[in-house]
């Protein structure tokens, strides 16, 4: 029994964390350099971002004693994130796995399956939880000198508390497998709209940390019954880690190990029932059929893919909607927050402050236009569909163009109503728009030629799961954290040396010619050695 | 002219010879078997006719055109269809057939109306509006069938088939395959199921760990023999 269970969970976490170059090939030594360095930049982010929360809330609550809120708080945001990462993939994990059919046929029960599938994804939870708690645990410690019994208990309770976001994450994903197989075709409209309205809510939760965090700060005592009451593992978690309560240890405990307990239960005894679920049948009504330019052709298959893959959408696609929700955000707040930044600076320091609207503007459009990569994952995605594009008379060029203008579709009109909106609400010059328009569009035009090439370089077609490839493959790796250091750069380049020698649309200008420059030759060498690598797929 | 003519056709894999100096001819109006047991080369023939595969050594021409040099052209006059077609899961049956026809750019009203007649032979009119990923294997089968069909190919490569058809689509689209030769084009098949290939086949070559083992029309190869028997033979030879 456990040999199987271990075997499971083995090829599992292989198929999640393993790195793998070109068919299946092992990944050479420069991109696990790569990796690692991606890896380290963002534990330094967490680190820094969860270890400054600590250590803001103990310095200010611990004279009132309450500086447990600081645990609580770690470990009610390690849930929330080990919630997130996890809802979406028990999709493609657990309910409509792509192994669910070959494992059922093997001689291994229902529980061992759902078994190996908990614990894996347990296992990638601890490690979110590892980035979120070290670096809160490690403020608290050094500020309030713990006794010897935290340490153990902070380890059992590590281990257990994880098991919440999982149950939690489970049974959502459960009611949406069972929603989805008696209503497949709303399935992905259903996901996308709770996707967008998460979203929101965590944009405005974002919006307002800072005041949450003051009011926090200013109300700990009445806040600490609130959270006493309405989040009682996560009290419970703190109490027994400050006061050494083990009536609140085995709380916790409970709160953790019962709805783990229950979920195993329904997923063994309800496993064959939603594994199987197929899609529905569309009566099909003859309507005349539009024709289509060949990469045209191609633009509409990918727009389908696109729409049809919530978590490819919300990869590849959530710069767009950020972009127009920020620049919603800055019409509607935009004076207030100016007004506020300027009041009682003297008049040299707050034009000075004003002349930066238009740049810190512009930066933060290109960084959403850096979240707008369709490109990075769309070759691998084809996967053992690749023989219908090369079997086609379609040159690589007009297969590129195709995946080129997906990602165009999705910038051009969000950078440009971003702009008219930006224009219309704040008083800026009119060359000041045209930059607000221009950058992003270089800027996003850039990244997503770099995407399409990266992927082309470094194509991952041994999946299990769609999710790995637009989550975790090289090239959407590679991207994100090449266009982050780009624009870094570009930001740099003006606030040390562009601001002096030439001003903010000059830069801007110039920016964009060079990222005009390096598309053109991007293109190039895409239509070169990327057709080339296309032609041997 | 022949619709295709395989020349001193050779592939390796990483030094490792998977065809050597394969030569064959089909002319327009042939049905032409491919046999040989698992791994013998035939998928990779197929794949090179077929211009995903590329290789360096022999000269394959479709219609007259080279496959190295002018794939595009050739693929124009091709339809292939792998041994196992995994199709665009997302999109429903008629919108992968209408992604087919603008690639392939056949008119609105040619692939509105082969579109609507082929699935009515395969029986697949009422499954059109359904989402590809609802299909089952013989199914997908069938609707890539349907999408070789819209372009009206020269030469069609199929690579098994008849693998997951029901006994009628089979039926239908042997049918199909001998009205396509007869209107002037070919048809360029492997299989296993050897009943199949002495009943349609005008010619037929059997292919032995990547080397020709015997090829010409259906009476040349079988002799007095059936086909189950020659082939057998030669797969025995090569054991001995």
């Amino acid at each position: 029994m456990m040999r199987e269970l271990n075997l499971l969970i083995k090829l599992r976490l292989r198929g999640a964390l393993q790195l793998k170059g070109r068919r299946g090939r092992k990944i050479s030594g420069w991109k696990k350099v790569l990796f690692a360095l991606l890896m380290v930049y963002l534990a330094g982010a967490m680190a820094f971002l969860f270890g400054g929360m600590s250590y803001a809330l103990v310095s200010q609550l611990q004279g009132l004693g309450l500086s447990w809120l600081a645990l609580a708080l770690g470990a009610f945001f390690s849930a929330a994130l080990c919630f997130i990462m996890t809802v979406f993939s028990t999709q493609s994990q657990i309910f409509q796995a792509r192994d669910n059919d070959q494992l059922l046929s093997l001689p291994l029960t229902a529980g061992q399956i759902a078994a190996s599938r908990l614990l894996s994804m347990l296992a990638l939870e601890y490690l979110y939880n590892f980035v979120v708690m070290v670096p809160t645990v490690g403020v608290y410690c050094w500020l309030t000198r713990p006794g010897w019994v935290f340490y153990p208990m902070l380890i059992a309770l590590s281990l257990l508390l994880p098991l919440l976001p999982l149950s939690l994450a489970g049974a959502v994903g459960y009611l949406f497998a069972l929603i989805s197989s008696r209503f497949a075709r709303l399935k992905n409209l259903i996901v996308i709209l709770l996707s967008v309205g998460a979203f929101c809510l965590y944009f405005y939760f974002c919006l307002n940390l800072n005041q949450y965090m003051a009011l926090l700060m200013q109300e700990g005592q009445s806040l600490a019954g609130v959270f006493r009451k309405s989040l009682p593992p996560f009290y419970h978690f703190a109490a027994a880690l400050e006061q050494g309560s083990w009536g609140s240890f085995l709380i916790c405990a409970l709160w953790s190990l019962v709805p783990a307990a229950l979920l195993y239960v329904l997923l063994a005894k309800g496993f064959f029932r939603v594994g199987s679920a197929a899609g529905v049948k569309t009566p099909y009504k003859r309507r005349p059929l539009r024709e289509s330019s060949p990469w045209a052709a191609v633009l509409k298959k990918e727009a389908a893919r696109l729409f049809s893959m919530p978590t490819y959408l919300f990869n590849s696609g959530v710069g767009a909607f950020l972009m127009v929700i920020l620049s919603v955000m800055a019409a509607l707040k935009g004076e207030e927050l100016i007004s506020a930044m300027v009041m009682g600076l003297p008049t040299e320091a707050a034009a000075a402050l004003g002349d930066l609207l238009a740049p810190l503007l512009t930066a933060s459009l290109c960084f959403c236009a850096l979240m707008i990569c369709t490109t990075a994952a769309s070759v691998s995605l084809e996967g053992d569909k690749m023989w219908i594009l090369r079997s086609s008379p379609l040159t690589a060029r007009q297969v590129f163009a195709g995946k080129l203008a997906l990602d165009l579709w999705l910038l051009v009109p969000a950078s440009v109503v971003s702009a008219g909106i930006l224009g219309l609400s704040l008083p800026l010059p009119w060359a000041d728009i045209a930059c607000l328009a221009a950058a992003p569009l270089c800027f996003g035009l850039f990244i997503a030629l770099a995407g399409l090439y990266a992927n082309l370089c470094l194509p991952r077609f041994d999946y299990s799961s769609d999710t790995a490839v637009v989550k975790q493959s090289a090239s959407v790796m590679t991207v994100s954290l090449g266009s982050m250091a780009v624009l870094a750069l570009f930001v740099g380049g003006y606030v040390f040396l562009g601001r002096e020698a030439m001003g903010y649309r000059q830069f801007c200008g110039l920016s964009c010619l060079i990222l005009l420059a390096l598309s053109a030759l991007l293109w190039r060498l895409i239509c070169t050695d990327g057709a080339r690598r296309y032609e041997e797929f | 002219m022949s619709v295709l003519q395989i020349s001193h056709f050779s592939k390796d894999y990483n030094g490792k010879k998977a065809v050597e100096d394969l030569s064959l001819e089909i002319q327009a109006g042939e049905i032409y078997g491919f046999i040989g047991h698992n791994g013998a080369g035939k998928t990779t023939t197929i794949k090179a006719v077929a211009g995903i595969l590329p290789f360096t050594q022999g000269e394959i021409l479709v219609d007259g055109v080279s496959v190295r040099q002018d794939p595009i052209a050739c693929k124009r006059k091709i339809a292939y269809i792998p041994d196992n077609p995994d199709l665009y899961e997302f999109l429903s049956g008629v919108k992968y057939l209408n992604f087919i026809a603008d690639i392939f750019r056949v008119p609105k009203d040619q692939r509105e109306e082969r579109i609507h007649r082929y699935a009515e032979v395969f029986g697949m009119t009422e499954d059109l509006g359904s989402s590809i990923g609802a299909y089952s294997h013989g199914m997908k089968q069938k609707l890539s069938l349907i999408a070789a069909l819209i372009h009206e190919p020269k030469l069609m490569l199929l690579d098994e088939p008849f693998v997951g058809l029901d006994p009628k689509a089979a039926h239908d689209l042997k049918q199909i395959m001998r009205r396509l030769c007869d209107e002037g084009g070919a048809i360029f098949f492997s299989t296993h199921v050897l009943e199949v290939a002495e009943k349609l086949c005008d010619k037929v070559a059997i292919i032995k760990s990547g080397r020709l083992a015997a090829s010409g029309s259906m009476d040349q190869v079988r002799g007095d023999e059936s086909l189950e028997q020659v082939f057998l033979e030669l797969v025995d030879d090569e054991r001995a």
